[in-house]
C-alpha cells in the first residue's frame, strides 16, 4: 500500500497542495507582505502633501525620524507603556490561574467569564474603560473624586497612560489567564504532592515546581504580549485618547497612524513602521535566543 | 522509626463511602501491603496516612502522634509515586536533597545523605542527570533516594513498581526487601499485584470495597484464607471453588462423588453438614489414575516448569454436570491433550470450606 504522505511528491501532484494553500496564502500575501513591502519601500521615498509625486531620498527619513527628539521621547513612552502593561497581564493572570486552579465548586463558571474579556474588541475595552475613567461622568473617577483624587486623564498625561495600561491589560488577561491555567492543569498533581511531602510550604511548591514547570507557557506569553503592546494595543489608544494629552500617550504604533494618515508624511509613517517591525524582530529574537534556554521544556 | 494505627477510618468522596470502620494496626519496623481489587480503597487509605486525603472521620496515629489533622509535611513520612513524581526540572541530586533544602539542613549534610543513599541505590554516577535521561528503573531508584535521605519513621509505596516491565519488576522487588532488610523503616505498600504482596509483606492487608477482608502474614492468607473472595484473589491462578455437600464426616460433590482425598476431619468441620463451598488450589488436585474425581481437559497452558489444565468436572452422572471450570496444575512433564477425560485426588488436608451464604471460612 502506498505511504499516504508520499502521495503529493512529484510535480504532476503539486497543483492540488497548492490549492489547498492557495485561500491562506492570498491571506498572507495580500494583508502581510504587500502592506510590508509598501512600507519599506515608501521608507526610502519622500511624497509630497497631496500625495501627487515621491521623490527617492534614501535613509533620510530614517535620518530625521532618529535626529527628532520627539520620536525618541515616544521611543521611551511605549517601553514603559509595554513593560508595565505586560508586568501588569502576567502577573494578574498568572495569579487568578493560580486561585482558579484550586476552585473546585462552580470552578468551570468562574473560568468562563474569566475568559470573557478576551471576546471584546481592543477599541470597546478601551472605550469600556473610557466610560468609567471619564471625567465627567465617569464612575470611577467620580468615585477617585470623592476621596479628594483629582481624576481627569484628558489633562494629565501619566494618568492617561495609566488608564491605557490598565485597560490593555484588562484585555490581555483573560487571554493570558487560558494560557496560564492550561499549563497549570499540565502539571501532575503527583509531583505537587510529592513536594507537600517533602516539606515545601505552598509558596515553595509554587516558585520551586510550579514556576519552573509553566516557564514555556511564560515564555510564549512574554513573545505573544510584547507583540501585542506594541501593535494590537493601537485600538485601545485610539478609542481612549488618541496619543493625549500632548502626546504623552501616543506610543509607536499610534505616532505611525498619527503622522501618516493624519499628518500625510507617508515616508516618516514609513519609516517609523519599518523601525518598529525591527524592533520586534529584535526583541523576539533576543527572546528566543536569551530567555528560552532557560526555559524547561 | 513509629507504627502506625488507623482508628475507625470513614472516608468519603461525595457520598460514596471509599472507606468504612478501618482498624488497624502496622508494627513498629515492619513490611505491610495492602492488596485489593482497583477501587477496593487501597490507594485512598495510603493517601489518607500520607495526609494528602483528610479522612472524613476517625484517627490515624503515627508512634505516639495523632496525625489526623496534620499537614503531609508534619507527619514525617516519604512516599513513592507510581509515576516516580520527579521534579523534571531538577537533576538527581536536586531531586534527592529538594525535601532536605525546604527543611533547611545544611548544604553539607545533604551532600552526604545524598551520596549515602546513591551509593545504597547504585546512583552514584547519575546525580547530575536529569530525570528524562534516566531510564525507567533508574527513576524509580531516584523516587526511592528521595524518601531514604529524609529518614522518615514510615515509608509510603503507591504502586511503585507497577510502570516497570515484568523483569525490572522482579528485580526491584528483591531490591526493595533488600533495602527494608538495612533500613528496618516501617513500610506500608499498596499494590494490586498479588505476588508483590506474597513477596515483600511481612503482613498482607486484603482489602474489598473499602472494609478489610483479612489482615495477616501471607502465610495466613495464602494457608488460610479468610473468605471466598481473599482465597480467589490472592495466588495464581486463582483457587477452585465448587459447591459441594458435607455428610457425617465425608465431604460429597454435587454429583455424590465422595472425596477421599479430602475429609472433613482434616480440615476441622468435623460437626458441619450440609451444603458448603470447597476451595482447592490447582496445586492440590493431584494426577491419579486412581483418582475419584473425573474430568475433561478444556485448554492447556504449558508455562515449562509446570502445566496449567482448564478442565469441566465430568461425574458419572452428566445431568448433573456442573459448567464452571477446574484449573489443575500438573508437572511441566504431563501435557493432557483437550478433550482427555483425567482422573484426579485433593491432596490430603488441602480443603478450605467456606460457608455458601457469608462465603466467610468455616474453621
Amino acid at each position: 500500500m502506498q505511504d499516504e504522505r508520499y502521495a503529493f511528491r512529484g510535480k504532476k501532484h503539486l497543483l492540488l497542495p497548492i490549492l489547498f494553500l492557495l485561500p491562506q496564502l492570498v491571506i498572507t500575501v495580500v494583508f502581510f507582505f504587500y502592506p510590508a513591502g509598501e512600507a519599506l519601500l515608501g521608507s526610502v521615498y519622500m511624497e509630497d502633501s497631496f500625495g501627487l509625486s515621491r521623490e527617492f531620498v534614501g535613509l533620510d527619513n530614517f535620518v530625521v525620524l532618529f535626529s527628532d527628539p520627539s520620536y525618541l521621547e515616544t521611543l521611551y513612552l511605549t517601553f514603559i507603556f509595554s513593560i508595565a502593561t505586560i508586568t501588569l497581564t502576567m502577573t494578574v493572570s498568572l495569579l487568578m490561574a493560580v486561585v482558579a486552579d484550586q476552585v473546585h465548586i462552580g470552578g468551570t463558571l468562574y473560568k468562563s467569564m474569566l475568559i470573557i474579556p478576551y471576546a471584546v474588541a481592543p477599541p470597546l475595552a478601551g472605550v469600556l474603560w473610557l466610560f468609567l475613567f471619564n471625567p465627567s461622568v465617569g464612575v470611577l473617577s467620580s468615585l477617585l473624586d470623592s476621596l479628594g483624587y483629582t481624576w481627569n486623564y484628558k489633562l494629565n498625561g501619566n494618568q492617561a497612560l495609566l488608564l491605557l495600561i490598565i485597560s490593555a491589560s484588562w484585555k490581555q488577561i483573560s487571554y493570558n489567564f487560558l494560557f496560564f491555567l492550561a499549563g497549570l492543569q499540565a502539571i501532575p498533581r503527583s509531583l505537587i504532592e510529592a513536594a507537600a511531602i517533602d516539606g515545601a510550604s505552598p509558596w515553595q511548591r509554587f516558585r520551586n515546581i510550579i514556576f519552573p514547570l509553566l516557564s514555556p507557557t511564560t515564555f510564549f506569553l512574554l513573545v505573544v504580549n510584547t507583540i501585542y503592546t506594541l501593535f494590537e494595543t493601537f485600538g485601545i489608544v485610539h478609542a481612549v485618547t488618541q496619543g493625549g494629552p500632548s502626546r504623552a500617550t501616543e506610543t509607536l504604533i499610534y505616532k505611525v497612524f498619527n503622522d501618516g494618515f493624519i499628518g500625510l508624511d507617508f515616508g516618516g509613517s514609513s519609516a517609523q513602521s519599518v523601525v518598529l517591525m525591527f524592533i520586534v524582530m529584535i526583541l523576539t529574537f533576543l527572546q528566543f535566543r536569551y530567555v528560552e534556554r532557560k526555559v524547561n521544556y | 522509626m513509629a507504627n502506625v494505627r488507623l482508628i475507625n477510618i470513614d472516608k468519603t468522596f461525595n457520598k460514596n463511602k471509599v472507606l468504612s470502620g478501618l482498624n488497624l494496626e502496622v508494627p513498629d519496623g515492619s513490611f505491610m501491603v495492602m492488596v485489593g481489587p482497583s477501587g477496593c480503597g487501597k490507594s485512598t487509605a495510603l493517601r489518607c496516612i500520607a495526609g494528602l486525603e483528610e479522612v472524613t472521620s476517625g484517627t490515624i496515629m503515627i508512634g505516639d502522634k495523632d496525625v489526623t489533622h496534620m499537614e503531609p509535611k508534619d507527619r514525617n513520612i516519604a512516599m513513592v509515586f507510581q509515576n516516580y513524581a520527579l521534579y523534571p526540572h531538577m537533576n538527581v541530586y536536586d531531586n534527592i536533597t529538594y525535601g532536605l533544602k525546604v527543611r533547611g539542613i545544611p548544604a553539607d549534610e545533604r551532600k552526604r545523605r545524598a551520596l549515602e543513599a546513591a551509593k545504597l541505590l547504585g546512583l552514584d554516577g547519575l546525580l547530575e542527570r536529569m530525570p528524562r535521561q534516566l531510564s525507567g528503573g533508574q527513576r524509580q531508584r531516584v523516587a526511592m533516594g528521595r524518601a531514604i535521605v529524609r529518614e522518615p519513621s514510615v515509608f509510603l509505596f503507591d504502586e511503585p513498581l507497577s510502570n516497570l516491565d515484568a523483569n525490572l519488576r522482579n528485580q526491584m522487588r528483591i531490591e526493595l526487601r533488600r533495602l527494608h532488610q538495612r533500613l528496618a523503616t516501617t513500610s506500608i505498600y499498596v499494590t494490586h499485584d498479588q505476588v508483590e504482596a506474597m513477596t515483600l509483606a511481612e503482613k498482607i492487608l486484603v482489602l474489598r470495597a473499602g472494609h478489610i477482608e483479612q489482615y495477616g502474614t501471607p502465610d495466613d492468607v495464602y494457608l488460610r484464607p479468610a473468605s471466598v473472595f481473599v482465597a480467589q484473589f490472592m495466588g495464581s491462578p486463582s483457587m477452585n471453588i465448587v459447591r459441594a455437600k458435607a455428610e457425617g464426616g465425608n465431604i460429597f460433590l454435587p454429583d455424590g462423588t465422595k472425596l477421599s482425598g479430602v475429609q472433613a476431619a482434616d480440615i476441622n468441620i468435623s460437626g458441619r453438614s450440609g451444603d458448603i463451598l470447597l476451595g482447592l488450589r490447582s496445586e492440590d488436585l493431584i494426577f491419579d489414575p486412581e483418582g475419584d474425581i473425573h474430568v475433561t481437559v478444556d485448554i492447556v497452558e504449558a508455562l515449562g516448569s509446570d502445566t496449567l489444565a482448564y478442565c469441566r468436572p465430568l461425574s458419572a452422572n452428566p445431568e448433573k454436570q456442573e459448567s464452571s471450570s477446574v484449573i489443575v496444575r500438573l508437572q511441566g512433564s504431563q501435557r493432557p491433550a483437550s478433550g482427555d477425560v483425567i482422573r484426579l485426588t485433593a491432596r490430603k488436608g488441602h480443603g478450605h470450606v467456606f460457608d455458601t451464604e457469608t462465603q466467610l471460612r468455616c474453621l
